[in-house]
């Protein structure tokens, strides 16, 4: 038997000189990362404060942007004013519009996406749907729904929704458009349902991972809009209550608020399906 | 020089063949127009041999294996492996990929055991399977890595365990060691043989490599072009077991120009 050209790709008998070397580097690379990700941070914030300092008013307006620092003190005052109940209603709103447009959309999507019948039954009417925006939709909204809460969600999932059917889709398409899998499971005596759930679907969820972690963030995009009909609560009420009693610094809190909240729940989406995904090789040294 | 390719040997005993193509014809569509791919193609495979299907690119050799994995069909004449007509892939042919074609969701373990798992055996079943055909090939170390993390050897041996654990009556290989390095590639062969040798099975080869043909093969159909067809049937008398000093041999020699004279006179063909 030839057994003895195999690369020894695990060494196990590593040094504990060398393991000590290897943990400094791996400290060395991620405080790197992150000194340069709080370098960008803090220079966008300098920026900001900088131009509404000098009343910067050329083309763009900075006259009457709140600084940083009222931001903080708006944010403060948010904070003592019970917030939990805000921040609940609002996160309620984009968890049950993202979870029910990640189940619609991705089952849609992988029907649509697999068969050429499905798509010539459901995709017309969906696309001539997809490019209304959120706003659009408050009046139907008030009127389709017994209550402004359900038609907040509907206005949330509108956004999470179309991102996620889209990509779902088209991974599915990719997927079946490599033939090399499909025939390598056929070869193996897998029917049309073993392809599809051990080929197609697993194939396509780097695709649908990505849908997801825009469908999230279009989820949040959507929030301010969908509050518009809010009576008393929520993150985006608060913003846009703010804008019609002309108080500028709980502005600029709620938007980042939003953005905060929002990117934490993307970066919680791309977790959870990476973690899905043990399988792929991702690597960023440039090309 | 056994048969030519016009011989149609009527009285053939199916049962001693395992596999049976009779006077196939296949075609494409190249814009809109129809041209021949394999014409006539007639021949017989006993049980257990190992055959080499050799010929120069574009002489249709990947068309006439896909044929027997069931993928394409003939327009018209017949392809029977073990006295069936061959309708759909299954895994009583196995197929082996010139590119890498290990699921790549799949651990190196979960890739072998595919085949059984989708038969529902058990996992005790599959597991000794699994650890038995690991060790054939020398990558029962390797279990748990992701395809990505395994060298093109080793993908390779891979794709071909996974393959004859579901024990196929045939194995088919289309330019399987392509992709490796010429290193490698002689190792792969002298485990393949080693394999072949402990298994049994039938197996149908396609490369462009004569030196490989000529190391692996009992018999070498080499394939002229436009359309396709069997140009003719090298029988390769080299005793086995067979190693890379078998390319010392006279014998190897001998054939070797034999061969390349063949291939020759249908490489011009294209060129010109």
């Amino acid at each position: 038997m030839v057994v003895s050209f195999i690369p020894k790709i695990v060494n196990q008998k590593q040094s504990t000189k060398k393991q000590t070397l290897l943990l400094y580097e791996l400290i060395k690379n991620y405080s790197l990362s992150f000194s340069r990700k709080l370098i960008s941070l803090l220079i966008f914030f300098g920026v900001w404060h900088f131009l509404c300092t000098i009343d910067f008013n050329f083309g763009i307006n900075f006259v009457f942007v709140p600084t940083p620092i009222e931001v903080i003190n708006a944010f403060f005052q948010f904070i003592n004013d019970s917030p939990l109940i805000h921040i609940k209603a609002s996160i309620l709103r984009v968890i049950g519009g993202f979870i029910t447009g990640s189940i619609l959309g991705i089952i849609l999507g992988l029907f649509i996406g697999s068969s050429k019948l499905v798509e010539d039954l459901v995709s017309t009417p969906l696309e001539l749907l997809r490019p209304i925006p959120a706003v659009a939709w408050i009046p139907l909204a008030i009127l389709m729904f017994p209550d402004a809460e359900s038609g907040m969600y509907y206005i949330t999932f509108v956004g999470a929704f179309y991102p996620i059917l889209i990509s779902t889709q088209k991974a599915v398409e990719s997927t079946l458009s490599d033939r090399l899998m499909i025939r390598v499971g056929q070869s193996l005596g897998a029917n049309q349902l073993h392809l599809f759930t051990d080929i197609v679907i697993p194939g396509s969820l780097p695709g649908i991972s990505s849908g997801l972690v825009i469908g999230m963030g279009n989820a949040w995009f959507c929030l301010v809009t969908a509050e518009i009909i809010a009576g008393r609560f929520g993150i985006g009420y608060k913003t846009w209550e703010s804008y019609v009693i002309s108080e500028y610094p709980p502005i600029v809190m709620g938007m980042i608020l939003i953005g905060l909240l929002g990117s934490l729940s993307s970066f919680l989406v791309l977790k959870f399906t990476n973690s899905l995904m043990p399988w792929r090789e991702i690597s960023k040294n440039g090309l | 020089m056994d048969y030519s390719n016009n011989s149609v040997d009527t009285q053939i005993d199916v049962a001693k063949n395992i596999v049976v193509i009779e006077k196939l014809n296949k075609s494409f569509l190249f814009n809109r127009k129809k041209r021949l791919i394999l014409s006539n193609i007639n021949f017989n495979i006993k049980e257990g041999e190992f055959i080499c299907l050799l010929g120069p690119s574009g002489c249709g050799k990947s068309t006439l294996l896909d044929m027997l994995g069931g993928f394409t069909f003939p327009d018209s004449g017949n392809v029977i492996v073990n006295n069936k007509l061959v309708k759909k892939p299954g895994p009583e042919r196995g197929f082996v990929f010139q590119k890498n074609s290990l699921i790549p969701w799949l651990t190196l373990e979960e890739n072998v055991g595919y085949g059984l798992k989708l038969k529902n055996e058990s996992t005790l079943l599959i597991k000794e399977n699994v650890d038995r055909f690991m060790r054939l090939v020398g990558l029962e170390n390797y279990s748990n890595l992701y395809p990505h993390q395994l060298s093109g050897g080793m993908q390779q041996r891979g794709c071909i365990i996974r393959s004859l654990i579901n024990n196929p009556k045939i194995l088919l290989m289309d330019e399987p060691f392509g992709a490796v390095d010429a290193q490698t590639r002689t190792l792969l062969q002298e485990m393949l043989l080693d394999i072949w040798r402990k298994v049994g099975t039938t197996i149908i080869f396609v490369t462009h490599d004569i030196d490989e043909a000529i190391l692996l093969a009992d018999r070498i159909f080499i394939m002229g072009v436009n359309p396709g067809h069997i140009k003719e049937i090298v029988k390769v008398n080299i005793s086995r077991p067979r190693t890379f000093k078998t390319s010392l041999d006279p014998e190897f020699q001998v054939s070797k120009i034999k061969i390349l004279e063949s291939i020759r006179e249908e490489t011009l063909k294209i060129i010109k």
